[in-house]
């Protein structure tokens, strides 16, 4: 247990006592009738009496069994408070930022022991890493005063809570890295992709009795090779606009967790970039580690201001892989981020970007003004967005998963369905 | 290990009836010795029926108890010795568990064990401030004035 210095202070009750105390005082000397002292005496003497504070402390132990978690979880904050001196009643408070929600209201303790032991189911709502602090008060035997002493919560680490995603874009040329994907290439693989003429070194097992029968010369079965994607989600961290909990930098982190999560599980590299001064990477790697690694980091993604361009040149060449398939959460409101998207496009990445902004600009009232402002800005979202296609960088919403389940928003399966029929190109416009 | 909720609301109940149980006293007494003031005896019961509910209430009983002891004293009906015990009543009622805010961990004899030297204290100092102003001395009034209001200026100060 930690020992705490409590500031100790009048109470309201003190204030009170004063008060009723003062009135005939006053009347004594305003009236000039001395009768009335006989009505302040008891409480002149009861506050001289009882003025002396109290100068014991508290011993406050504050435990969080686990500080990591994924949002919509709870984490549970024991709290145990005792005084060090005769205290009439013990209460701790907990203060909490908004991205987390303690269910029930302050504790209190009351009686002799002056100890109290509390626990509360704290909802992380929002991903980051987040604080907060416990205030311990003790009302003194009398109630006249109170002490405080405030200790810090452990920083506790929330997660964002990666979308589902079941059926994987792939770029259309796959890196020569053994994988699950089958690939347009002939190689070693299981699945069936043809049949040719006998070479010497062929395996006899892959003779294609049948054909060779009717042909008469000696054909093989082929078969497709299967490699690993090297798959790199972006995260425009330039711009944060949106309700808290679904500003397009939570849509991004959380799309871009879904992307690590699905990728990683199976058997695929991923990386991530985030876009912000200075660029931040993962280099791609896979397994479930990986995941984590990637959640860890795209949690420093919040609380940066800066005007400086990312200079896409640095970034070493192993965290993003020739021919990798490029997906870029991005609200598109940032020219860096725009022409970080055709930068890389330039360079023969497959892109994708996942368009994250789920609001518009609200005109003020309802001028004829502001609706035009807002159709202009329509226009020019879409202008920016058949720029962008054009360029060979398709343009999918990902507004977010519905958090109750039962919304109409896109997921971020519906998001990137298209390419996975059809995927996605790199390689010289 | 408990959850982060009130849990004493029988103990709570308890406070508040022997709260109002002195505040009833504390009003039968004042109203008794001056009838007169039996209007602002009435505004004080209905306070001290809220107090339980509304802190403040509580502190508007206790002033119109000493209303009502100020106009006996001025009318001459409350003696002052009695006068004395009034004015320990009414902190007695504001020393209540209901009204101070620090619940006791025992009943009624713990708070009489807690609070009972200070209510001692309390009585032998009106009483001797009513001998005090009984007494034919010129001076003696304002002298004593002048010392009760500097050491309560003291007690506010010291209290921030």
């Amino acid at each position: 247990m930690t020992e705490l210095d409590l500031t100790w202070s009048a109470t309201a009750h003190y204030r009170r006592l004063a008060t009723v105390g003062l009135l005939p005082l006053l009347a004594a000397v305003v009236l000039g009738y001395p009768g009335y002292l006989v009505l302040a005496a008891p409480f002149v003497a009861a506050l001289a009496v009882a003025s002396r504070r109290p100068g014991y402390a508290a011993r406050v132990r504050v435990q969080v069994p686990d500080e990591r978690c994924v949002e919509g979880e709870d984490i549970l904050v024991q709290v145990s408070a005792e005084a060090d001196g005769p205290a009439a009643a013990v209460a701790v408070r907990l203060a909490l930022p908004a991205a987390l929600q303690a269910s029930g209201p302050a504790a209190r303790a009351q009686g002799g022991g002056a100890a109290l032991e509390a626990s509360w189911p704290v909802t992380a709502r929002r991903w980051g890493r987040w604080g907060g602090q416990v205030t311990v008060s003790v009302t003194s035997r009398g109630g006249l005063f109170t002490g405080t002493a405030t200790v810090s919560l452990p920083q506790l680490t929330v997660y964002p809570r990666p979308p589902s995603l079941s059926q994987l874009a792939l770029p259309a040329d796959l890196r020569s890295r053994i994988g699950d994907h089958v690939d347009r290439r002939p190689g070693e693989g299981v699945e069936f992709a043809g049949i040719r003429p006998f070479a010497a070194g062929d395996r006899l097992r892959r003779i294609n009795w049948p054909v060779t029968s009717r042909r008469g010369s000696l054909h093989v079965n082929q078969l497709a090779a299967e490699h690993a994607a090297e798959i790199v989600a972006v995260i425009d961290a330039f711009t944060d606009v949106g309700p808290p909990g679904e500003t397009t930098l939570d849509r991004a982190v959380r799309g871009a967790a879904g992307v690590a999560r699905a990728y990683t599980r199976a058997g695929d590299r991923v990386g991530v970039i985030t876009l912000d001064a200075p660029l931040r990477w993962v280099p791609p790697g896979t397994g479930p580690v990986q995941f984590f690694r990637i959640a860890e980091s795209v949690l420093d993604a919040r609380g940066h201001e800066s005007y400086v361009s990312p200079d896409l040149g640095r970034i070493p060449r192993p965290v993003l892989p020739p021919g990798a398939l490029v997906i870029l959460f991005s609200p598109l409101l940032d020219e860096r981020a725009i022409g970080a998207a055709t930068d890389l496009r330039d360079r023969g990445y497959p892109v994708i970007i996942a368009d994250v902004l789920a609001t518009r600009p609200q005109p003020p009232g309802r001028s004829a003004s502001g609706s035009l402002a807002l159709r202009i800005w329509q226009l020019e979202r879409q202008a920016l967005r058949y720029r962008l296609e054009s360029l060979g960088i398709p343009v999918t919403g990902f507004p977010g998963e519905p958090r109750d389940g039962a919304g109409t928003a896109r997921t971020l399966d519906g998001a990137l369905s298209r390419f996975v029929r059809r995927p996605v190109r790199g390689g010289a416009r | 290990m408990r959850r982060g909720t009130w849990r004493g609301r029988g103990a709570a109940s308890r406070a508040a009836l022997a709260g109002a149980g002195i505040g009833a006293v504390m009003l039968a007494c004042a109203v008794g010795y001056t009838p007169v003031a039996w209007p602002a005896g009435v505004a004080g019961a209905a306070a001290a029926a809220l107090a339980g509910r509304w802190a403040a209430a509580g502190t508007l009983a206790a002033c119109a108890a000493m209303l009502i002891a100020g106009i006996g004293i001025a009318s001459g009906t409350l003696p002052l010795p009695a006068a004395a015990a009034e004015g320990t009543l009414i902190l007695a009622y504001l020393l209540s568990p209901g009204l101070a805010g620090a619940p006791l961990s025992g009943g009624p004899l713990s708070w009489i064990r807690e609070r009972g030297p200070v209510l001692a204290a309390a009585l032998a100092a009106a009483l001797l401030t009513a001998l005090a102003a009984e007494a034919t001395l010129p001076a003696a009034p304002w002298l004593a004035v002048i010392g009760v209001a500097a050491v309560g200026a003291a007690l506010l100060v010291a209290a921030g």
